[in-house]
């Protein structure tokens, strides 16, 4: 089984990301092409949707910690939501993902993500 | 049959072609001799024809001129008419005139009774003469038509042939015309041709050549150039010779004369063909006649020559066939040794090529499949070789990372306090994984299990790193939270890709069983205690080391029983995957330990790693798989 990704970039501050399928050795080196090209757009955030995520290996992780290590270098974040519980095994076993940047449900996101886009507003106004 | 490329030219093309030559070369030769024939035989039946009539006319005029004086002399007297039919015989130059009469009807004499006074050719020099009415002839009795004939024509005309049994005694015709008194006719002039004296003279060698025949509008021969038969009834010789097709046949010619026609004639069995023409004046029909075998034979010469002609073009077509052949196969034939060569390796293939055709295209391309292949082959080898360099440096690459490792295998030699064992197995050549222990001098076994994220080359790489960094940090730090986090400190720095290890670490204090562990992100460790129950031993867990820098990681501490193992291994085991993609789990490894929880450390540690392997068989090994057993037996000393 191979990876699918599929990416949302209505709302440009905010590129969001669904995987599905296997995240590993070999599926990995195109995650990380595709994120390069959204991180070419310098987004508020790089969501990353799970939900149809099976698996994750460690060169998986890799490549989510490398977006994160990025954005984090441009004072962005990187967000995941709807982990299944095989991935979030493994994401707790290696335990680098700071907690404030996972979320379980969509809505918490969408919450988030408004709360800082309004942030933003004001910054800029 | 077989036929080579020349073969099958001569046979479908050229064979065909000169066929269809010769046959019509042959029938055009044919039709050209029979054209001829028909044509000659033509020109020749009319003028004969018109030769035949021309002499009888002649002849005809004698009697003519003499029925005119006699109507212009009334009175001449007997003798004088004795004189003239004697000169109208000796007069004719061509002799053809044997006898000459003049005859009176009865009561016009002055005896009152038939006078005719008649010359003809006898014995003598002279024609003698005589009355023919004398010696009891009635020539006025029905069956003389020169008599009769004249008198009811009104005009001169030629008899049928008969034989004349009163004065010439031979086969015979007459022409007679009449000559009048006051407007009516009282006599008639004749002249008498005897007919063998007219066969004589019309059917010289020409005419016997071509098969002359003369007959009458009475269905008589009248002659033939090879028939006894002289004013015979066709119907006779149909019956003598039992075919009654001839006297069809001569009433046919006698209808249709001018004209030609197909038929078996009467000397011969053979079918010929008859030209025939009218000769007027006596009403007749001379024909002539061809045999078919004539008309043959005069093909022949031209038969002859469309067959010659056929057998110079075959002969010239089968040597350009040849030639053309020759040039055609010489070439594929040195094609054909060339893909014998290539075929046995030896691809220095270079074929003469001229010209534009489809041979020269095919040799080009020939040449140009065997430089391809050349080419291919070098860069097969050449690939071959760098595939078997990288391969070569992989080998020693892998030597020299397990030349890193301490021995798979290790006991407590002076004293007896542990076993310790480990098992590699790398998904690639080189991997990411690696496992490492050491005694330190204050009585402490420290050990470690660690694995590089991702797997191969980079995860190699990243591996020796860590490895060495843990090497030379371990010695000086006291505890496994201070190493973790002063190698995280390190690994943190230049690490762009994010490549990141997890690793746990135990210290075991060999006289009392105090163990110590610290955990970067790592799979628990397996607690097998001495009576056979299992235990996952809490570690409060960091992050993997290298993605956040400054984390510290907190130290746990568990107390070993004598008799007690610990498994630590990496998620290559836990997440070994079959066929059907299941994951072995920490409930397969727990199961696996437990079958063979007392076993010495090497055999717990081969047997869970067998089962491993065996449970992901068939399938691609995903990941490094390491597992390390150490088993403590008490502070001995």
């Amino acid at each position: 089984m191979s990876l699918t990704i599929d990416v949302d970039a209505s709302n440009p501050p905010f590129q969001r990301l669904s995987l599905g399928g296997r995240l590993d050795t070999s599926t990995a080196p195109a995650l990380e092409k595709k994120v390069d090209e959204v991180l070419a757009a310098k987004p508020l955030a790089v969501v990353f949707d799970l939900q149809a995520l099976e698996y994750i290996s460690s060169a998986g992780l890799r490549a989510i910690f490398r977006a994160q290590k990025a954005m984090h270098a441009a004072s962005g974040e990187v967000l995941i939501v709807n982990m299944q519980p095989a991935v979030q095994k493994v994401f707790d076993i290696v335990k680098a993902l700071p907690l404030k940047s996972v979320f379980r449900s969509v809505e918490e996101l969408d919450e988030y993500l408004d709360a800082m886009q309004s942030k933003v507003r004001e910054e800029n106004r | 049959m077989r036929l080579n490329l020349r073969g099958k030219i001569l046979a479908y093309v050229a064979l065909p072609i000169v066929a269809l030559l010769g046959v019509l070369q042959i029938w055009s030769a044919v039709r050209d001799a029979r054209t001829q024939i028909v044509v000659r035989e033509r020109a020749l039946v009319q003028r004969e024809a018109a030769e035949l009539d021309a002499r009888l006319r002649e002849v005809a005029q004698i009697a003519k001129h003499t029925a005119n004086y006699l109507e212009l002399n009334p009175g001449i007297d007997r003798t004088a008419l004795f004189g003239l039919v004697r000169r109208n015989v000796a007069a004719d130059e061509g002799r053809l005139v044997y006898g000459a009469a003049i005859a009176f009807a009865p009561g016009v004499s002055s005896e009152g009774r038939l006078f005719a006074p008649y010359a003809f050719r006898g014995r003598g020099r002279e024609p003698e003469v005589m009355d023919i009415a004398k010696d009891g002839y009635d020539y006025t009795l029905p069956q003389w038509q020169w008599w009769h004939r004249p008198f009811k024509a009104g005009h001169g005309l030629w008899t049928d042939v008969y034989e004349d049994t009163g004065a010439g005694n031979t086969k015979m015709v007459t022409f007679s015309a009449p000559f009048r008194r006051d407007g009516r006719v009282v006599g008639v002039a004749t002249v008498d041709v005897q007919l063998p004296t007219l066969r004589e003279r019309v059917i010289d060698a020409e005419a016997a050549q071509h098969k002359m025949f003369v007959i009458g509008a009475d269905e008589r021969m009248v002659f033939a150039h090879d028939s006894e038969d002289i004013g015979t009834p066709l119907a006779a010789i149909a019956q003598r010779l039992n075919r009654p097709d001839i006297l069809e046949l001569g009433r046919s010619i006698l209808r249709d004369a001018p004209g030609d026609a197909r038929a078996r004639g009467w000397d011969t069995t053979e079918r010929q063909w008859l030209f025939f023409a009218p000769v007027h004046s006596p009403n007749w029909v001379l024909g002539l006649r061809v045999d078919e075998s004539a008309v043959l034979a005069a093909a022949r010469p031209g038969i002859w020559r469309a067959v010659a002609l056929a057998a110079v073009v075959l002969a010239a077509l089968v040597l350009g066939v040849t030639l053309v052949a020759t040039r055609i196969t010489r070439p594929v034939a040195r094609l054909d040794a060339a893909a014998r060569r290539v075929a046995a390796g030896d691809m220095t293939v270079d074929l003469p090529v001229q010209g534009a055709d489809e041979i020269a295209r095919l040799s080009r391309s020939f040449t140009d499949m065997a430089q391809a292949l050349i080419e291919r082959e070098q860069a097969l080898v050449a690939e071959t070789a760098a595939r078997e360099k990288i391969e070569t440096e992989l080998a020693l690459a892998k030597e020299l990372q397990r030349s890193m490792l301490p021995p798979a295998e290790a006991h407590d030699a002076a004293f007896g306090r542990y076993d310790i064992a480990a098992a590699l197995e790398p998904a690639r050549a080189v991997g990411g994984d690696f496992f490492d222990y050491v005694v330190t001098p204050d009585g402490r076994l420290v050990f470690v299990v660690a694995d590089v994220s991702d797997k191969g080359v980079p995860a190699a790489l990243f591996m020796v790193r860590a490895h060495t960094l843990m090497r030379s940090l371990a010695p000086r730090l006291a505890s496994p939270s201070e190493l973790l986090a002063a190698m995280n400190d390190a690994l943190c720095a230049d690490n762009e890709r994010c490549m990141f290890v997890t690793l746990v670490c135990g210290a075991l204090e060999l006289s009392d069983g105090r163990l110590a562990l610290a955990s970067a992100g790592h799979e628990p460790a397996l607690l097998l205690r001495g009576d056979g129950s299992l235990a996952w031993l809490e570690v409060d867990n960091g992050p993997a080391l290298g993605l956040i820098e400054g984390t510290p990681y907190p130290l746990a501490e568990h107390r070993l029983a004598p008799g007690d193992a610990l498994l630590l291994y990496t998620d290559g085991v836990s997440e070994a995957f079959d066929r059907e993609q299941r994951a072995f789990g920490r409930e397969g490894l727990e199961a696996a330990a437990q079958a063979r929880a007392q076993a010495a450390a090497l055999d717990l540690c081969a047997g869970v790693f067998s089962e491993v392997r065996r449970f992901a068989a068939g399938a691609e090994q995903s990941d490094d798989i390491t597992l390390l057993v150490v088993r403590w037996h008490g502070g001995k000393a």
